[in-house]
């Protein structure tokens, strides 16, 4: 793990590392038609078997970095190193074989007329036989918990449904990293639990790398390895959950809200007279420091 | 979101979807292009008989089958709204210039309109016909999968004019669904099709236009989205269409000489 990392300028991306680096956004810029920034100099890299949160308010950055991880944006500037194969502007390159990308929207994404139609449109456009997609949609939807969902309409799904189906729209594919555009967004509880649960499981099970762009800092505080805070089209600032999210500055200066087991922790720490010490991101971490600190009291 | 939320009389592209999908009649198990052949055949006869018993006669049929294969009959009779309305702008001022025998006439401001019987069978006749083409072109798309379909149309169009189609197809439930919950916005702050076209006319058009630029914004994000899964311009559709049965091949052999039949004793013949 390591310290967090700020940089002033992109001129200082750290070297790409094929050996650990599955993505590595090399100085990166894109600027849409209208002049717009996108992203501005990006340095972001994304490591085997782990979960990146990329965090920022809206109009950060956040999405269309991962586009261009799929390869649906090409930088004006910079290079994208996907899996050792560098893209640039107007290069072409089947990225999407490599990184799958759910959207934020899940009726963007289902098109077809049924989810099991829906699903297999990825493994299809990889040249498969249509026997071996259907077994690999079937399987990524059981992965998904939607197995019993193959033969029903999109349409007629609820929102947490359909984003089951979407992610495993992406999992059929069997990608390298997975990339979630506001991965828990308009989720219920039961739902949301569900979606992380299917994040962790990728990176444990199956060794997939995930990236989650999301300004939801509770979501990254339960299941991210790394945190890059997104600011103007730039990471900001990037650590282990630890390291950024006790660092209020670097949060306000990112336009965004300490994580709720982090204020509660530091509310707590304040009104007891304790420090702050244990830096518990999680919640059962801050179940434990509670704990510890009030064991410390009773001991005195 | 489907279109029976902002009118029963549009048809329902979801449930029609559903059915389709769902495979649960016999008629499902029939060859598609058994169905296509009957609808070539019904659109032929359609259009070179004017004998209302035939006409009849077909339309009981279309019927039989739409009821036998367990498909909505409310709905249909619903969804015969459009047609109608179809018939009605295409001849309702032809009917009042029929020559015949008169059953009713009408006086407007100097002008006389004389409804003969002659006219009212021609609205008959038409609507017939009407119902007809419509009654089993729901039959054929709610008995057969979308991915036969899509089959079928890459088959018959050449690329692009089949990628056009099935692009165009699905564009329809997009700006369906878009209108939908434009209409569920209007209805939920009081408004209504008929009291805001009245109110607010010009809002109102606004509003629709902005419905068709919403469409087809969610449309390219779709686009996106399928790009992002290997979408190159060519939608893969999978499955063999399952080829006509030794009866399907018999009916669609009877039809054609049917259809010969139709061609050289149509009264439209010569034309």
């Amino acid at each position: 793990m390591e310290a967090p990392h700020q940089h002033p300028g992109a001129q200082h991306c750290p070297p790409f590392d094929p050996e650990n680096e599955l993505i590595h956004v090399d100085c990166a810029s894109h600027v849409y038609p209208d002049g717009s920034v996108g992203i501005h100099e990006m340095c972001f890299s994304v490591r085997k078997h782990e979960i990146v949160a990329l965090c920022g308010p809206n109009g950060s950055g956040k999405s269309t970095l991962i586009e261009h991880l799929n390869g649906l944006l090409r930088p004006s500037q910079g290079r994208v190193w996907v899996n050792g194969k560098s893209i640039s502007e107007g290069e072409q390159a089947n990225l999407w074989k490599e990184v799958g990308l759910v959207f934020q929207h899940s009726d963007d994404q289902l098109f077809a007329p049924t989810v099991l139609d829906d699903v297999m449109f990825g493994p299809l456009n990889m040249g498969m036989p249509v026997q071996e997609a259907k077994t690999r949609a079937l399987h990524a939807l059981e992965t998904t918990g939607a197995g019993d969902l193959a033969g029903r309409l999109p349409n007629y799904l609820s929102g947490g449904q359909k984003r089951l189906i979407s992610i495993a729209g992406i999992l059929a594919m069997q990608p390298l990293v997975i990339a979630m555009d506001e991965p828990t967004s308009d989720l219920d509880p039961i739902h949301t639990a569900m979606v992380e649960s299917i994040i962790l499981d990728l990176r444990d099970r199956q060794g997939i790398s995930v990236v989650i762009a999301t300004h939801d800092l509770d979501l990254a505080a339960r299941i991210a390895d790394r945190v890059c805070l997104v600011r103007n089209g730039a990471v900001y600032a990037q650590g282990i959950p630890q390291e950024i999210f006790y660092n209020p500055d670097l949060i306000q200066g990112a336009g965004l809200s300490l994580p709720s087991t982090v204020r509660t922790y530091l509310d707590f720490c304040t009104a007891s007279g304790a420090a702050p010490v244990d830096r518990p991101v999680r919640r059962e971490e801050l179940t434990r420091a509670l704990m510890k600190i009030r064991a410390g009291d009773s001991a005195r | 979101m489907s279109s029976a939320a902002f009118s029963p009389h549009i048809p329902d592209l979801d449930l029609i979807t559903y059915y389709a999908e769902k495979q649960a009649s016999i008629f499902s198990r029939v060859s598609p292009w058994t169905k296509f052949g009957c609808l070539i055949f019904i659109v032929l006869a359609i259009t070179l008989t004017r004998n209302l018993a035939i006409l009849l006669g077909m339309y009981l049929v279309v019927v039989a089958l739409y009821v036998l294969a367990g498909l909505p009959v409310r709905k249909l009779v619903a969804w015969y709204a459009l047609p109608v309305l179809f018939v009605l702008s295409l001849i309702g001022l032809m009917i009042w210039s029929e020559p015949g025998v008169p059953l009713a006439s009408l006086s407007l401001w100097g002008f006389s309109l004389t409804l003969t019987d002659n006219g009212l069978l021609l609205l008959f006749t038409l609507t017939l016909k009407a119902f007809i083409s419509v009654t089993f072109s729901l039959f054929f798309l709610m008995t057969t999968r979308y991915q036969h379909f899509a089959a079928m149309i890459s088959r018959i169009f050449p690329t692009p004019l089949d990628q056009i189609f099935l692009m165009a197809y699905r564009f329809l439930f997009l700006t369906l669904a878009m209108t939908a919950s434009v209409l569920k916005a209007v209805r939920s702050r009081g408004g209504g099709l008929i009291h805001s076209v009245r109110m607010q006319g010009r809002l109102f058009a606004g509003v629709f236009a902005h419905v068709f630029i919403r469409s087809f914004e969610r449309g390219e994000r779709v686009h996106k989205a399928m790009t992002a899964r290997g979408y190159a311009g060519s939608y893969s559709s999978y499955g063999e269409v399952p080829r006509p049965a030794l009866a399907g091949f018999a009916l669609l052999i009877a039809l054609a000489i049917l259809s010969g039949a139709l061609v050289l004793t149509s009264p439209y013949r010569g034309w």
